[in-house]
């Protein structure tokens, strides 16, 4: 047997070390395949009617342009349909019924596009990070915070502006957020979906109830009855240009997130190997569920179960795909919103009807088919 | 045996003792009478309270001569600052507490007829318990009740009569002014909508539109039929009308008469867009003064609607 020499056992030890990193360079980018053909085959399967993704979009954008205008013609005051169209077309502020159309029913109707949008945006951005199907900014504490804050700011602060509690709104929508994942992610188990529903749970239940404290102490109740039941009665334009930037800047973050919250859902393994940052998608998340959730619940007041309903009928036609889940459920969350306020409106005519109402009614039996299908899913 | 006596009469002194001393605190005898409620029920009250505990009523007791030891409910700011004096505000109103009540020691408690059963049933521990009636906007109806109590009577007549001379000066003023073919709405601001009262279900209803003769719109009235309250939309303002608004301003400070209309209602596009604001026909009252009922309170209440109208269709 020859002895090798130095130079030789080198280049052997040199051509086992290349091999080796080729073995593993070949398993990186086998794995990323699997990964690959893993999104696409899941996405293709996925469950669900689908049908052609533009035409859903396109029926959902009609139907909320005919609704939103059958709702400016719609209100407790008698304005004929000739009236209305002056308005729109030759608007005069010194007819009362011009300023009841263009002040008051249009931005009204704004509103509820501007919110539905938003909540239903910002429930389909929960459901996919957090991989919870009952997440829901009405059930994780978000909006408990605001009605904290409104409260506290009508009792402490004299002659507090609607504006002004926009601002507080948004901060205890802020506060409520953080300490709902804060807890939910404290421990070493870190965040689980259940942990994130008890979180968010256990803070609703918590600044609900110091708010009632205040409510009754500083005899609130009824100012807060109407503002906690939800509506947009009282939305006027400035309050709108203040939230549209929230509004597109949250939307736009949510639309570009919608494709590695699709990867994020099958599993942490694929989205680590098709290059998904984890970390950095929860975090955005987050800050979508909080620009759009805040400006919401300043707007409209803290309404749920929109979150929880749209993006669930949107995914029954779109598939799992949040790409196509995203934007469409900002469509139909608007026309699920414009329509409740406007069987409000042709219900109780002449009076304040509080929107929030309808939303339980239609939310509550969802929520439970919910669950239910969830449990037995698990069983 | 003399340590066994020795013990006994300690023992006998030491029970004793302490019986003589809660025997013999106070020897007179508080002369009680029996009384029927305006429930129709009998209760045995002092001939003549000394500590009256008011949980309702006590700007009819005060107006009446009657110096409830503490009350609750009370406004005692402009004009009214000494009238209440030597009447402590109780710091819990609702719910009262009983211990708080119960320092204070009272031979009378007077509550609200709207009182729960189980609640009187608490308070009667400490003293007979009178119901006041807290449905009656109706000053007669309401000083007659504690005219019987304190068989008064006398002095209930002379505070009516008072009122009816304020009732027909006020209504001359207001003829003379124009605002008797005037309408006139209360409107309470939330931030929703308009809330709109019926007629007596309000007490400055009950001073304007039965006192005073003033007038709602026909349409007002239409909506109002049949309800208390109602929260009405802002768009209906122009089809309700009305000459002049007033506005409730449910502020914490209790120290004025007038208030201030909302900010957000104030700036809104549709209640600028009336003819009443667009005229300047509007202003805000204190609602924890106007929502007073109580005789005390009712001359001023009376005067203080008549000068701001007078003001605004003498201009």
């Amino acid at each position: 047997m020859t002895d090798m020499s130095e130079k030789d056992r080198q280049a052997e030890n040199l051509h086992g070390g290349l091999a080796g990193q080729s073995v593993l360079l070949d398993k990186k980018a086998l794995n990323k395949a699997k990964s690959e053909a893993i999104y696409k085959t899941r996405i293709k399967k996925s469950g669900g009617k689908k049908i052609a993704f533009g035409l859903f979009l396109l029926i959902g954008l009609v139907a909320l342009f005919f609704v939103s205008v059958t709702s400016i013609f719609i209100g407790g005051a008698n304005i004929s349909f000739v009236q209305v169209l002056e308005a729109i077309f030759k608007y005069d502020s010194g007819i009362f019924n011009h300023q009841v159309v263009m002040q008051h029913r249009m931005p009204r109707v704004v509103a509820n596009i501007l919110v539905g949008a938003a909540l239903a945006v910002t429930g389909a951005i929960m459901q996919g990070s957090t991989k919870n199907p009952i997440a829901d900014s009405g059930l994780m504490g978000i909006s408990s915070g605001s009605i904290l804050a409104i409260c506290m700011s009508m009792a402490f602060i004299p002659a507090v502006t609607s504006l002004q509690m926009m601002l507080y709104a948004a901060i205890g929508a802020a506060v409520a957020t953080f300490i709902t994942y804060f807890i939910a992610a404290a421990g070493k188990r870190g965040m689980t979906p259940e942990r994130l529903v008890l979180a968010g749970m256990s803070i609703s239940t918590l600044f609900g109830s110091i708010s009632t404290g205040i409510a009754i102490k500083f005899g609130l109740s009824r100012s807060l009855a109407y503002w906690v039941a939800g509506g947009t009665a009282d939305a006027d334009w400035q309050k709108l240009a203040i939230a549209a930037p929230f509004f597109l800047v949250g939307t736009i973050i949510a639309i570009c997130l919608s494709r590695s919250i699709t990867v994020l859902g099958l599993g942490d393994d694929v989205a680590v190997s098709l290059g998904i940052n984890k970390r950095l998608v929860k975090i955005l998340s987050t800050v979508v569920i909080l620009l759009l959730t805040g400006m919401a619940v300043v707007i409209i007041g803290p309404v749920g179960y929109v979150g929880l309903i749209v993006p669930h009928v949107v995914r029954y036609f779109t598939g799992v795909d949040y790409r196509y889940i995203v934007p469409a459920s900002a469509v139909f969350g608007a026309l699920f919103v414009v329509l409740a306020d406007l069987f409000g409106k042709l219900i109780f005519g002449a009076y304040v009807m509080p929107i929030g109402v309808i939303f339980s009614l239609i939310g509550v039996p969802f929520f439970i088919y919910i669950s239910r299908k969830q449990k037995r899913e698990f069983e | 045996m003399k340590k066994g006596l020795l013990c006994l009469l300690m023992l006998a002194a030491l029970i004793v003792f302490p019986l003589a001393g809660c025997g013999g605190g106070d020897s007179s005898k508080v002369e009680m009478r029996d009384y029927v409620t305006m429930e129709d029920e009998t209760v045995s009250i002092p001939v003549e309270p000394q500590r009256v505990v008011a949980l309702t009523g006590v700007g009819d007791l005060v107006a009446m001569g009657i110096k409830p030891i503490a009350a609750i409910n009370f406004f005692k700011g402009e004009g009214f600052e000494t009238a209440f004096a030597g009447v402590v505000e109780l710091e819990n109103s609702s719910p009262f507490d009983v211990e708080e009540i119960m320092d204070y020691d009272p031979d009378l408690i007077l509550v609200s007829n709207r009182m729960a059963a189980d609640n009187r049933a608490k308070l009667r521990m400490i003293a007979p318990v009178v119901p006041l009636d807290n449905d009656s906007n109706d000053p007669e109806e309401r000083l007659d009740i504690v005219a019987d109590i304190f068989q008064i009577s006398a002095k209930a007549d002379e505070i009516i009569d008072s009122l009816n001379a304020k009732i027909t000066a006020a209504k001359q003023r207001l003829t003379t002014a124009g605002v008797d073919t005037k309408t006139v709405h209360v409107y309470d601001y939330f931030n929703a909508g308009l809330g709109v009262f019926e007629g007596p279900w309000a007490s400055f209803n009950t001073i304007m539109y039965e006192f005073l003769g003033l007038k709602m719109t026909t349409a007002l009235s239409t909506l109002l039929e049949g309800s208390f309250y109602l929260p009405v939309d802002l768009e209906m303002l122009d089809e309700l009308g009305g000459d002049y608004y007033f506005v409730l301003d449910n502020t914490d400070d209790l120290t004025t008469k007038a208030g201030t209309i909302p900010a957000d209602l104030a700036n809104n596009a549709l209640w600028k867009a009336t003819n009443a604001v667009k005229a300047g026909h509007m202003s805000a009252f204190n609602a924890g003064f106007m929502a007073q009922n109580n005789a005390i309170y009712l001359e001023t209440q009376i005067d203080f609607i008549t000068d701001v109208l007078v003001a605004a269709f003498s201009a």
